[in-house]
């Protein structure tokens, strides 16, 4: 929760956060270590100085560091846990369901924990996914769709081999889909990463929820045109609020131009915790206002209300979580 | 370290390459580290902010800085040396050796042509967003631009000077490396394929969208440069940034 100057109280679900286990001893080659690297990077390149980790925290920080960050001193009620396997660079995994799990079991009603699948594993990734949600009964699955695999450096959302895992989630009750749409980090995967792939999904299962994580950075304008038209496509913000401090006239620019075109209800705030942690971008976000050009482009002002929709009301929808009538939009 | 005029005149060469996603220049984003040259033999040292930066853009700034130390005349050789990079092995060998794209990246699902031609595309829409937003300052009507031709609007920038020249130039170059026409009244505003657009300030957004793209992510390769000099990022060589 967090509240403003007037006591105006807000509730904050992060949309976007993992527990990952980078450590040397869990590397299983040269792109672990340079995978971390670049996360680090961008910990660095984003975060104020004085609250910047030294880089063995950042490798590992365990449940209860996560679970210090987001609720202690990170003003989360909720958080959303999304997690990313990456077992061709990390020997355990680098952020999975079991490492995810650990803070649900220190804060079950706090944190609303994710699967993932990778299509591409046909019928024994079926098997697990179907394993996996009879053992934690998640309501979401995360897909990496440039995630390496073997060979494979990627996939599209139109390949085929997609669609029975839709239908697998459909048929077990697992209504949000969220794929990682970020920054590209390989060549071969600029398809991987290209969200347009999306509407195809999104148009075929319009009873599914469809979070573009990332909002397809730095293709948020591919990424608005999806959302434009398919009313079920989410944008997880994560990533976007991170540039808030280092960065805040295009942090302005970014959000302006998704709530011209995918509106307030639809964009979800993630912190990407740990790259950036909640704590200085709740503080940040909550003060941000847009200037006279920037809410013309916008078509809105960043009013309380449509804060406290980005901050928690959107995801709280989105999962089925009852958010207390003193957090709900103002009466007007 | 002292520079010799070769290493000056290869370093200028090679500054104005630019980041094809971006449209800045390599000079601009800190991307070289060093520039030797070894009687006629030239060795450009590139390392970009981390090590998953996309492998096709890097070829085409490769290729292009490559072209550009060629183009100097005397070089008899020129050795791309890009470091702390997963597929610095094969964009070396690819650029040193002139191997397209496709040979050295069998499994990629296109080649670079197509990717070149959508930057440049971009590149032009932005520039004309520049270009129109100046004009538009200095008090040129939105129905006037809307059907105005190249002739006389160049006509104007030149006479003008200052930025307004400026953004004419960068914009001219554009158009004409995605191969618009050159006509008198060929129009100012137009899309990629000089098709004129009804509606200025829907035509403004879309390329505000493009736009914001492309900033978003050049602060962010400018961030992470920044990061690895406090030492985020690439912990690997631990060296330090050599003067060209």
């Amino acid at each position: 929760m967090y509240v403003t100057e007037n006591g105006e109280k807000i509730f904050v679900i992060d949309s976007h956060v993992h527990v990952w286990d980078a450590r040397p001893q869990n590397r299983r080659n040269h792109y672990g270590q340079t995978f971390i690297d670049t996360f680090y990077g961008a910990h660095v390149a984003l975060t104020p100085a004085n609250q910047r980790w030294d880089a063995d925290r950042f490798n590992y920080y365990g449940a209860a560091g996560a679970a210090k960050d987001l609720f202690e001193d990170g003003y989360c009620d909720m958080a959303v846990m999304l997690p990313v396997y990456l077992r061709d660079f990390y020997i355990n995994g680098f952020n999975t369901t079991e490492l995810c799990a650990t803070l649900k079991d220190l804060h079950p009603e706090k944190v609303v924990l994710n699967g993932r699948c990778d299509p591409r594993e046909g019928q024994m990734g079926l098997d697990k996914l179907e394993e996996d949600f009879e053992t934690y009964k998640f309501q979401g699955v995360k897909l990496y769709t440039a995630e390496w695999n073997g060979v494979s450096r990627g996939y599209s959302m139109k390949d085929d081999f997609v669609a029975p895992y839709m239908e697998k989630c459909r048929s077990l009750g697992i209504k949000n889909v969220h794929i990682h749409k970020g920054p590209t980090t390989h060549p071969l995967d600029y398809d991987a990463f290209d969200v347009r792939d999306v509407c195809v999904v999104a148009t075929n299962f319009p009873d599914l929820n469809f979070v573009i994580d990332h909002c397809g950075m730095p293709r948020i304008d591919d990424f608005c045109f999806v959302a434009g038209q398919e009313p079920n496509v989410y944008g997880g913000l994560a990533l976007i609020p991170s540039y808030l401090h280092a960065r805040p006239k295009f942090f302005a620019r970014m959000l302006s131009d998704l709530l011209f075109w995918v509106g307030p209800d639809r964009l979800l705030f993630g912190s990407d915790y740990a790259i950036t942690s909640p704590k200085w971008i709740v503080e940040k976000f909550m003060e941000f206002e847009f200037d006279d050009e920037t809410a013309h482009e916008a078509g809105t002002q960043l009013t309380l209300d449509v804060k406290r929709k980005i901050m928690g009301l959107n995801a709280a929808k989105l999962y089925g979580i009852e958010v207390p009538d003193e957090f709900q939009l103002s009466k007007a | 370290m002292p520079v010799s005029p070769r290493q000056q005149e290869v370093l200028a060469a090679i500054s104005a390459v630019r980041d094809p996603e971006i449209d800045e220049t390599v000079a601009a984003l800190d991307f070289i580290m060093a520039v030797d040259v070894e009687d006629d033999a030239v060795t450009v040292t590139v390392r970009l902010p981390t090590f998953w930066c996309p492998a096709n853009f890097v070829f085409l700034m490769a290729q292009d800085m490559r072209a550009a130390v060629m183009a100097l005349g005397w070089p008899a050789s020129f050795r791309m040396q890009l470091v702390e990079h997963f597929a610095a092995d094969e964009i070396n060998r690819g650029v040193n050796g002139g191997l397209p794209f496709e040979e050295v990246f069998p499994q990629a699902r296109s080649g670079l042509d197509e990717l070149r031609r959508s930057f440049d595309e971009k590149a032009f829409l932005m520039r004309q967003g520049t270009l129109v937003r100046l004009l538009r300052r200095a008090g040129l009507e939105d129905a006037y631009l809307l059907g105005v031709g190249i002739a006389e609007v160049g006509g104007l920038c030149r006479q003008t000077g200052g930025e307004l020249a400026e953004a004419w130039q960068a914009y001219l170059a554009k158009r004409q490396k995605i191969g618009l026409g050159d006509g008198e009244s060929d129009l100012v505003v137009s899309d990629i394929r000089g098709r004129p657009v009804d509606d200025l300030p829907a035509h403004l957004r879309e390329i505000r969208g493009v736009s914001t793209n492309a900033h978003a992510n050049g602060e962010m390769c400018r961030m992470l440069v920044a990061a690895r000099r406090e030492g985020g990022g690439c912990s690997l060589v631990q060296s330090g940034r050599q003067a060209p």
